[in-house]
């Protein structure tokens, strides 16, 4: 990575040559085509390297280094290519990049990605990006806080910082040295052997084997782990981590100094969502919110990582040639609990997916837990309105309560509350709504506790993933019971993500009918959306008519892990709207219903993967690379300082790299230096066209061009539709007075582009800009057109016209709403129009230029008749309908 | 699968036999992985194993030393070998030394699979 830093240091240095003056047109069009190749070289490395987090392939270290310094190298280029496009418009981005760059190489290099110091954090301040920071816990209860916005109790990390800190004051790692050395000693015996059997190994050549042998720690038992422990408890907080603790606890005591409690909770470095331990370590409940209190209950849950259940774990926690695992602990507000329980989003035993389990008592969640009590149980049917298919009160005589002095005690339920059931018909609701949407977002069946306060209050306090005991050898044959289901497809187009889903279709047809998207649903779209990633934590699978593995959608529904099939072709004709599917992304099979052998399969048969450390290492990455915030290039945030990840830089620079091309300004230069040829069609556009490559095949010389020898695709077709017939009228329409009035008087917005006093098409075999000024209005199209569906886009312009702004708003609404049915995204203001597409393929970008051919002939006079709102639909519908007749 | 096949994978990268273990084990095989050469040949004095699948470049004892020996010794083993080093020579070298198949990393895991039930079926 040093080249490409050095390589950075001289592009800030060095001032292009003649840098102020504009390029030629033929110049920056070469350009635009190196910021698409570029783009796309990057995009199918992302591709790829979200790909093997599927678990299809096998891979290691070398190739995720290899692969990053590709995708480095590629987005490095791609920034470079848009600001020689833009004469350095967006210097900016580098910096960007340094950043993401700077932060991925320190995960490379086994580091936290941010240098961070802080001894406490509170949760509202936790990002995924302190997971290392402030551990695997406390990291998941920040996320489904500050992102799935659930309630869950105020609270803070004392972090990893503070654990080395606390290690360091007391000189833990040498007196665990000094022990280490003390039981071999005692292990004298056994180890003699061991050195002898290591000679002879060392002695074949076999050093390796050797050392393994030398460095067995068999010897280390319980009885040494229960001495480090002691080590802990012993041990004195350094100062500046008291006071740490005693602001933060300021901070979170609030007004009520004397009543509030804490809960202390082990977040070990590694005790994340997936990882085999979680939940092995201490917790201490209702503990005094006093420094001396929390100190002392801290100080337990950091002896807990050597308890003598760690043994099994030594080489995690203990590892040879690493610093010690660091374990962080949580500080969270205790509930005032009315009644509290357990969530599981599957039956464990049967693996039913289609209902949640909820299991709850009076008081604290503890003796639900601890399955001490004779629970509530409820059965809510996952898809809303949360339907209760089950209510089991049991007969519950016991609960946990906080004690006042601290700590908590079971005590008996009077006789008349044993039998009440503790939650409401809406609080089971409540539950199971927010228990489906954490597990839609982590995409596997969830153990959710939460607990319910006095007033009525819904607090999620964990959520990790449900362990199930699976029928081993029952999962494995499902393909016979697979052959009753029938098949709506198969083998239709590419999987992006594989995995399997299932839920009711979705059939997209406006995107801004996302909003609508019901969780747990499957969505089936005409075209892939980078937009699509609003429904991405919810959705069960997506399915596409187009698209690729590599678009912007593709790589979003890796990062979400939801089961994708692209470019089926027949996927919105096939699936019906409402109807219940299972998406199988793995043979790529959509079965009809809901096929339950599919989903258990899923279940039981997804390896461990996030067990491996490269594994993990590679997710880690992707999230600076991956994930899209910038989403509308019409919002306020698509700026060089909102991107965030390469995926961010990577949309800005394909959006502005249009930008540079529909730059108006460019074509006097285009008019000064270049040979004009006249359309020579039947129909009077006026229409002259500047060939840079590929746009015009004449048979003869001369300056002229008939359709016949227009071979640039997109320029082709727009031609084609102004051409259809009865679209083109040429007969005057009648302008009332006024309307004539307002045309003498000259709008400023649009005198600016006077000068181009032709209609000119700058084309090649796959690009025109078509810039049209008919009477007083101005259109304009841009247009890339390939086979290569990520290269192509459409951006289209229209303002102005003739009569009074009213009028002329009409005509833009008119306009707006049919770009809207054909799905393209569409931004007005007055008489502006302002629409764009990308991402079709070619045939589909063929017929939605000739359409758009149709409707710049066909709105060339219409805002003269729009006499009033009421018309606009009309008017709207007969385009639609292929009535172009108009007055 | 009746009869449970044993397999052997090398590589001095953990996380190669951690993950051909993982989704092999899922299969039904018997899977034993070890991170250099040498006690992987020890281990095939005491115990049958049915397919090797080892890395190509290793320090030490190298794949094609490994394939060398197995085929030596030990005939009837089939002998996979995967490589992050994809270089046409060293594919070449493997095919001639009998080698069963030869893939470069990353290894599709769908292929390996096919591969290892190619070999075992023409085993009976």
């Amino acid at each position: 990575m040093k080249t490409l830093l050095e390589r950075l240091k001289n592009f800030f240095t060095k001032k292009a040559p003649g840098a102020d003056a504009k390029l030629p047109f033929k110049v920056v069009f070469s350009r635009f085509r190196q910021v698409l190749e570029s783009n796309n070289r990057a995009l199918e490395i992302m591709a790829d390297m979200g790909d093997k987090l599927g678990g299809n392939y096998i891979f290691d270290i070398n190739y995720i280094r290899k692969s990053y310094a590709e995708l480095a190298d590629s987005v490095f280029q791609s920034i470079y290519n848009l600001n020689s496009l833009s004469q350095n418009k967006y210097l900016y981005l580098h910096r960007i990049f340094e950043r993401i760059n700077d932060r991925v190489n320190r995960i490379l290099e086994g580091k936290s990605p941010l240098e961070q110091r802080e001894l406490v954090l509170f949760y509202r301040d936790i990002s995924w990006e302190m997971s290392d920071q402030v551990g695997g816990k406390n990291a998941g209860l920040a996320e489904l806080a500050n992102y799935l916005k659930l309630n869950v109790p105020q609270g803070f990390a004392i972090t990893a910082s503070a654990f080395r800190e606390f290690v360091e004051y007391n000189r833990i790692g040498e007196k665990i040295s000094a022990l280490k050395q003390k039981y071999r000693k005692a292990a004298k015996r056994s180890h003699k052997e061991d050195i002898m059997s290591a000679i002879t190994f060392a002695e074949g050549g076999e050093h390796d084997t050797a050392r393994e042998i030398l460095n067995e720690e068999d010897y280390l038992d319980e009885s040494f782990f229960a001495e480090v422990q002691e080590l802990f408890r012993k041990g004195k907080l350094p100062p500046h981590l008291v006071s740490s603790i005693e602001d933060a606890l300021d901070i979170l005591r609030g007004g009520d100094r004397e009543s509030c409690r804490i809960a202390v909770r082990s977040s070990a470095e590694k005790e994340d969502l997936e990882f085999s331990f979680a939940g092995q370590f201490e917790t201490v409940l209702n503990v005094p919110a006093s420094i001396k209190k929390v100190e002392e209950a801290y100080k337990e849950v950091l002896a807990s990582l050597y308890s003598a259940r760690a043994v099994s774990y030594r080489d995690l926690i203990m590892p040879r040639d690493k610093p010690m695992m660091a374990m962080s602990v949580g500080c969270i507000r205790m509930v005032d609990a009315v009644a509290s329980g357990v969530i599981y989003t599957s039956d464990p035993n049967n693996l039913n997916n289609d209902a949640v389990i909820i299991s709850a008592n009076w008081g604290l969640g503890k003796t639900v837990v601890d399955g001490l009590v004779d629970a509530d149980h409820f059965i809510v049917r996952k898809e809303e309105p949360y339907e209760i298919l089950e209510k089991k009160t049991g007969k519950k005589e016991l609960k946990a309560v906080a004690l006042r002095e601290g700590g908590i005690q079971e005590v008996g339920i009077p006789d008349s509350e044993q039998r009440k059931p503790c939650l409401s018909d809406e609080q089971i609701r409540e539950l199971a709504r927010q228990a489906v949407l954490i597990e839609h977002y982590m995409k596997k069946p969830q153990d959710i506790e939460w607990s319910i306060d006095k007033r009525g209050e819904i607090f999620i306090l964990q959520s990790r993933p449900l362990r199930i005991s699976s029928p081993a050898a029952a999962t494995r044959n499902i393909i016979s019971s697979l052959q009753k289901y029938p098949v709506l497809m198969e083998n239709r187009g590419k999987i992006a993500r594989r995995g399997i889903g299932a839920g009711r279709v979705f059939i997209l047809q406006r995107l801004e009918d996302l909003k609508n998207f019901p969780p747990g649903s499957v969505l089936v779209a005409r075209h892939d959306s980078s937009h699509f990633i609003k429904i991405m934590p919810k959705a069960s699978a997506i399915i596409t008519d187009t698209g690729t593995p590599t678009s912007h959608m593709s790589n979003i529904a890796r990062e979400f892990q939801v089961p994708t099939i692209v470019n089926t072709g027949v996927g919105t004709s096939v699936l019906k709207h409402g109807e219940e599917v299972t998406v199988d992304a793995e043979d790529n099979r959509i079965y009809a219903g809901i096929v339950k052998e599919l989903l258990t399969y899923r279940i039981t048969d997804e390896i461990p993967l996030m067990e491996l450390e490269e594994f993990r290492l590679l997710q880690k990455m992707l999230r600076y690379i991956t994930p899209l915030n910038l989403i509308d290039p019409l919002l306020e945030n698509f700026t060089p300082e909102n991107c965030r990840t390469f995926h961010d830089i990577l949309r800005f620079i394909h959006e502005k790299a249009i930008a540079e091309l529909v730059d108006i300004d460019r074509y006097k230069e285009v008019l000064r230096n270049n040979i004009a040829v006249k359309l020579d069609v039947p129909i009077p556009t006026g229409i002259f066209m500047i060939d840079i490559g590929g746009g015009l095949n004449l048979k003869e010389k001369g300056n002229r061009a008939s359709l016949d020898e227009i071979t640039s695709i997109p320029f082709r077709a727009i031609v084609g539709g102004m051409m259809h017939p009865g679209v083109w009228h040429s007969e005057a329409v009648s302008m009332k007075i006024n309307d004539f009035m307002s045309s003498m008087l000259k709008m400023p917005d649009v005198s600016a582009m006077s000068y181009l006093g032709e209609n000119v098409a700058v084309i090649s075999r796959e690009y025109v800009n078509l810039s049209l000024r008919f009477g007083y209005h101005f259109n304009m199209i841009d247009c890339y057109c390939s086979d290569n569906i990520r290269d192509n886009h459409v951006y289209f312009r229209f303002v102005g016209g003739a009569t009074d702004i009213t009028k002329r708003s009409r005509r833009a609404e008119l306009i707006g709403s049919i770009l809207k049915e054909f799905n393209m995204r569409t931004n007005l203001k007055g008489d502006l129009i302002i629409a764009r597409t990308d991402n079709i393929t070619r045939p589909e970008m063929e017929e939605l230029l000739d359409y758009l051919g149709r409707l710049i002939a066909y709105t060339r006079q219409l805002d003269a008749l729009l006499d009033d709102d009421s018309v606009v639909g009309r008017y709207v519908r007969n385009f639609l309908e292929g009535n172009y007749r108009i007055g | 699968m009746n009869k449970q096949y044993k397999i052997m994978v090398i590589d001095d990268e953990k996380i190669v036999g951690d993950m051909t273990k993982m989704t092999l084990e899922q299969d039904g095989y018997v899977v034993e992985t070890f991170l250099n050469a040498a006690p992987a040949l020890e281990r095939l004095k005491e115990e049958k194993f049915d397919v090797i699948v080892t890395d190509y470049k290793m320090k030490g004892i190298d794949g094609m030393e490994v394939l060398r020996t197995v085929k030596k010794l030990y005939p009837e083993i089939v002998v996979i070998m995967i490589t992050a080093f994809a270089n046409l020579d060293a594919a070449i070298e493997a095919l001639r030394s009998d080698v069963h198949d030869f893939f470069p990393k990353p290894v599709k895991i769908k292929e390996l699979k096919a591969s290892i039930q190619r070999a075992l079926a023409k085993d009976k």
